[in-house]
This record gives structure tokens, sequence and C-alpha cells, in this order.
């Protein structure tokens, strides 16, 4: 008893923390998307739900949300296969150091600032003199002009993504992929099982934890992707064929002025990672462990 | 035993650093030696902010009893750091704010800014030239001091070098201008490897636009107020824009990712842009050397009679909830002050916003090569009660929509743009 007060009374710093920090913006923010609000003003009249129905009728929104749900999806399947088959190849290689020389090489574009980065890409590779075209054009396809297009700047928005966030996930399924019992995998070698075989039914399996784990932080990561769609579509594209969520909600709010309704539009958005996070929850309820 | 002490170590550190964040002490900082300090908000432009502390120094000279601080903000995140500073009350919110006049609506329409004081108003409304005070004004009052004519039209940065190796005259006509685009540029494909004459851009487009509309004897705002870009004049203007395109001499890739197109002229990329005086100063970034590399000279004459429409420019404005409103209109009326004024509108590449100094010999003398500019701007008019940022994307995107459009219809285009600018863009509150 003693002990859970003394445990109790150590956690009421971090608690406010989180309360000040984390649940009251939460709070608020749903709280101004009842209001027509503009913090400059003395007045912010009361709306009701006139935002929530705004919202429901809002043509830009739902082009957003799609965009920002396939997004999520594709982003999210090809950073895990990829990431996957990094951290199994990385696995396979004979020394440590090699090991943590490649791991290195894909963690640094972790840790360079995405503003940085994004501006590079669209500069120095998606430009129409950039390296893309470059390479294009040895193959003898003219250049192009990559922010006229619609699906292929999203494409290249996601294969950006990809390039900056490989490094973390290859590390924590390089973690999970080292974790697996070597026992297993040699009894299945013994019983005929390829190296394919081994991987998809033995050792993915067995990364069930780390596998949940990496998937559910990196959707909920990648619905809330920002920078680099401001850097690369700062209006949403043609046709807003790269506007998504937070980018929709960063122009409402600091270029339309419209907070009040920029808040329901974040509404609008914790409403849908809450429910992908649940499902991907309940999807990969992970039950059994290496016994 | 350990880990309790551990335990309360951590803890009592992390309930340090969250007071760390409590308190004020902004009022030990603003009363410094007796002073009264000031902080001046602008955004991040090397030429500008040594303007601004220049004057800043000026003023404190003169006025002993203040200290200015001039802060700077990176552009992008300008907009939004004003937005919540004028939430903020007392030593939190700045005393004076540099704000880019399509910014200003947004936060003219709240109650958050001082009124320009009645005998500098008189001041502003008998010397400064009407576009420069358009958006400033709400229910015949003002609410921002212009600190320059800002105008993206009338002259345009020409490669000098690239002019001679081809042994090319600058166009002086508009029927030269085409000529000489046509004849330089180079396209592959979809792209323009070297661009003619550029006008491609978030500024450059619109603006060349309504000039080519007013120049034809035209006009784009109609009796009610409303935008009408549908009129003979309209469509002749777009039309010449569109042939520019479909003629291969420029390409649209500024327009699409939101870049200028004078930096293709300073990468030797291209040899003409249409650009305001401002982008005069941007040939330094690239190691350039004016009258050598570039030179800035004016566009040609579209139609019979030189009109433009120029939208409200850079001026200052200063928050209802500063803590030192007084000072602020001070300082504010001290960098007004003609010989003041003028050295920030050299140091900077600006056009003054006052009659009185169009004839002002200091900046003629300084500015000589841009001139030619002061003759024509008494020629313009206000870009209109408008959201011009918005009015930029929507019309910005039908002209990409139609260079895109194998069916085109201009007027249509022209039509439903229209219609869409006097819809969502007009102002929420009147001028007079």
């Amino acid at each position: 008893m003693k002990n859970n007060k003394f445990v109790a009374a150590v956690m009421v710093p971090a608690c406010i923390y989180i309360f000040i920090f984390v649940i009251f913006p939460v709070l608020y923010g749903l709280g101004i998307s009842f209001f027509d609000y503009n913090p400059a003003s003395s007045t912010n009249p009361f709306l009701g739900l006139e935002n929530y129905k705004r919202m429901f009728g809002d043509a830009t929104f739902w082009l957003s949300l799609k965009n920002t749900v396939v997004f999520g999806i594709v982003a999210l399947i090809l950073n895990l296969i990829v990431t996957l088959f990094l951290a199994e190849i990385i696995s396979l290689l004979p020394s440590k150091r090699l090991k943590t020389l490649f791991r290195t090489i894909l963690f640094i574009p972790c840790i360079a600032p995405v503003v940085g980065t994004s501006m590079i890409w669209k500069h120095g590779i998606v430009a129409t003199d950039g390296i893309l075209n470059a390479i294009l054009g040895k193959f003898g396809v003219p250049p192009h002009n990559w922010y006229l297009t619609e699906g292929a700047l999203f494409l290249i928005i996601i294969v950006y993504t990809l390039w900056a966030d490989l490094g973390y996930n290859v590390v924590l399924f390089s973690a999970g992929v080292e974790n697996v019992p070597k026992d297993f995998e040699d009894a299945a070698a013994i019983d005929g099982a390829g190296p394919v075989q081994r991987f998809l039914y033995i050792k993915l399996p067995l990364m069930g934890r780390t596998f949940a784990f990496v998937a559910i932080m990196t959707m909920a990561d990648y619905f809330q992707m920002f920078t680099q769609f401001n850097i690369f579509a700062p209006t949403g594209g043609r046709h807003n064929s790269a506007m998504v969520l937070t980018n929709y909600i960063y122009r409402t709010s600091f270029s339309n002025f419209d907070m009040g309704y920029a808040s329901t539009l974040s509404a609008g958005l914790f409403v849908v990672v809450f429910a992908v996070a649940m499902i991907q929850n309940r999807m990969m309820r992970i039950d059994w462990g290496y016994e | 035993m350990k880990n309790r002490i551990l335990s309360i170590l951590l803890c009592t550190a992390m309930v340090a650093s969250l007071a760390v964040g409590c308190g004020d002490k902004d009022k030990e900082t603003k009363v410094d030696e007796g002073k009264t300090t000031l902080t001046f908000w602008c955004h991040e432009n090397e030429p500008w902010i040594k303007s601004y502390e220049a004057m800043a120094e000026k003023f404190e000279s003169e006025h002993p009893e203040y200290d200015v601080v001039v802060q700077s903000y990176p552009f992008n995140v300008y907009t939004d750091k004003i937005q919540t500073a004028l939430t903020s009350k007392g030593a939190e919110c700045p005393d004076i704010i540099a704000v880019w006049g399509g910014m200003a609506p947004a936060y003219i329409e709240s109650d958050a800014l001082a009124a320009v004081p009645e005998d500098f108003e008189k001041e502003l409304r008998e010397d400064y030239m009407e576009p420069t005070l358009g958006v400033y004004q709400k229910d015949g009052k003002i609410y921002g001091v212009p600190m320059e004519y800002n105008l993206e039209y009338g002259g345009m940065i020409v490669n000098k070098k690239l002019f001679e190796e081809a042994n090319i005259e600058y166009p002086t006509t508009w029927e030269e201008l085409r000529k000489v685009s046509q004849e330089v540029s180079v396209s592959n494909g979809d792209i323009v490897e070297m661009e003619g004459f550029e006008m491609m851009d978030s500024d450059s487009l619109i603006c060349n636009y309504l000039a080519m509309i007013l120049q034809q004897g035209g006009q784009y705002i109609e009796e009610n107020g409303d935008i009408n870009f549908a009129t003979p004049e309209g469509i002749k203007a777009l039309e010449e824009i569109l042939s520019m395109v479909d003629n291969g001499e420029v390409d649209l890739e500024n327009l699409a990712n939101g870049e200028y197109c004078f930096n293709d002229v300073y990468q030797d990329k291209g040899y003409m842009a249409s650009v305001g005086t401002w982008g005069i100063g941007e040939g330094s970034a690239y190691d350039l050397t004016y009258g050598e590399d570039y030179e800035y000279i004016p566009v040609p004459q579209y139609g019979e009679k030189m009109a433009f429409a120029s939208e409200t420019g850079w001026g200052i404005m200063i928050p209802a909830n500063g803590e030192n409103v007084d000072a602020a209109w001070e300082f504010v009326q001290f960098f007004s002050q003609p010989e003041n004024l003028v050295e920030h509108n050299i140091a900077c590449n600006q056009l003054p916003p006052r009659k009185s100094m169009l004839t002002n010999e200091t900046y003629l003398e300084a500015m000589s090569d841009i001139s030619f500019i002061l003759d024509i701007l008494p020629e313009g008019q206000w870009m209109g009660p408008y959201n011009t940022s918005a009015m930029r994307q929507i019309f910005n995107q039908m002209f990409l929509d139609l260079c895109e459009s194998s069916d085109r219809d201009v007027e249509g285009a022209l039509k439903d743009a229209s219609e869409q600018i006097s819809s969502e863009c007009k102002m929420s509150y009147s001028m007079n």
C-alpha cells in the first residue's frame, strides 16, 4: 500500500504534463469546433453543430480524407514489406559490424529534418531539370512537370516518405528478427522448409508483437503526415489530388483563418485515426509467446 | 531505498522543468535601465531586417527613452506567429508588426488592431497613394500604415549576358517582346529549357493579366463590386497569355510549384521575367551583379493606355493588446516620415507609397534604374476589396486547367472563376 502511494505520487508530474500538453488541448480544440472561432476576435459566436454539418457537406474534406486513407494504407503496406525485407537481409549478413553499418545508413534519413530533405527532393530530384527527369531521359522519356500531375506527384510523395522513414522500422524489425529463437528456424530447416517459408511461417508469426507495434505506430504516424505534403503540394496539388487532412486543417486554420472549422476537421481526423488504430489493434491481437 | 531516492530526484526534476515554463519574467526584460522596450516583428529577409534595425537605431538615438528590438521569423510561419501573437496580451504581444497586405484582412477583421490616430490618419489620406491604403481601411478607419507601393507589374529582370551572347536588343514594344520570346525559347516536350518572357508565377500572372485588361480600356470590377473577367478585353488578354504557353515560350513549372520566375533568369534558364522591384535584390543571392549580369527594364505596354492594378503591400500594424501602443505609434510615425521612409525603400528596393516621395531626390539618385516605375505609379488602381491570395489561387488553378484542356472555353472559364472569386474572396468588412 505504501509502495502504491509512492508510485502514484511520483507519477503526478508526468500526469500533469500529459494533461496540460495533450489532454487539455484536445478538449479545448473540441470545444472551439462549436464556435466561429478567431482567436484575435473578442467575439466568437456559438455555432452549435454548424461546423460539423459543413464538414459533412465539404467535398474537399472527403477528398482529403480519401487521400489520407489511401496514403496511410499504401505507404504502410509498402513500408512494412520493404522494412521487413531489409531487416531480414541485414540479419543474414555475416558480421555484426556490417549489420550496424547498413542499419546506420538506412537510419540517416530518419534523423535528417523532413523540411530540409523534402526541399532537396522538390528542387533537386522532382524539379523539371532534376535527377528524376534526367534518369528518365536516359530511357528516352521526355522531361515532365511532375507538379502538374495528380497520381504521379502523390506517388512521389509516398516514395519520399518511405525513403525518409524506412530506417526506424528497419531497426525495430531487426531487433524483432534477432529475438526469434534460432531453434524454431533450425527445426523448420530440418523439416525441409526453405528460407522464404521459414520467414513467412516461423519468423513472422513469432514477431507478432513487434509487427503489431510497428504497424500501429506507423499507421498513426502516416495519418498525421504533414510536412512533405506542405512542401511538395502546399495548395494541395492539381485538383486537390495531394491534399491530405493535415494540410487541409493547416490551410483552413492559417490561410483562411477559420480556426473553428479547422478544429472541426481535426476532430474528424482524430475519429478516423482512433477508429483505424482500434481496428488494427483488434486484428493484430497476439497472445502467444515463444514458450 | 536507492530506487526511491532516484524516483524522488527524477520527480523533482520534472516538476522543476514544468515550473520553469511558467512565471512572468517579461516585466523584468521590458523595462531596462528606465527604457521602454518596443518589439518589432518582421519576416526573414536580410536587406529588410538590416533596414529595420537601422531605423530602430536611428529612432533610439533621437528617443533615448526607447529600446527597439527587431525580431524576425521565416515567412512561411510568419502568418501563424502573428495570428497567435494577436491573441496574447501585455508583454507577450509584440508592439509593432510588419505585415504583408495580403495577410492584413484577416487581422483587420478581428478587433485586435489599434486604429491609426486621427492626426496621422489625415496625413495618410492626403499623401499616400490609393492602392497603398487599400486593405488597411475598415469602416472609415485605417489600421495599417503602408511602407511601400507594392507593384508586381511594370518591370522585368533581364539576363544581360544571354541577351549579349544572342546579340539581341531588349524589346521595347509588346510585339518585339513576343518576337524575342519566341526566338530565344527552347522547349523539350512539356518543359521549356530556356524560357523567353516569363510571367507564369503566382504574383506575375494575375498582375500582368489585370494590367492587360485595363490597358485596353476595360475594367474587371463591376459597379456592384463583383469581379468579371469574361469581358472582351479579359478574354483577349487571357488568349494572349495562353498563346505564350502554347508556343512553348514558357512552361508552367513555377506556377505549379509555387516558385518565382525570376529565379530562372538568375540561373541562366530564362531571358526575361516580370517581377516587382523587390526581385532586383534577389540577384545577390546568386552572386550576380546588377548592370553586369542582369538589369531591370520596363515591361512593354500591352494596350494603348498605361494602367495596372496593385494590391496593398507591406505595412505596419499595431496590436491593440500591446503594452506600449502610444510609444509604438511614435515609432511608426517616425518610420513614415519621408526622410526616414526613403532610406527604407532604397534599402529594400521598394517603391515609395507617398505622393510627396515621387520626386524625392535622394530616392531618384539611389534608384535611378527603376525611376521609370515612378512615372507609372499614378496610373494604378487598387486591386479591389478581395482576399488577393485566395483570388490568385482560384485564377491560377483556372489558368492551369485551361492550359491542360484540349477543348478550351476561355469565356466560360473566366466566367466561372469570376463568380467563384466574387462569392468566396470578397472581404467581409466595408472600407468606408
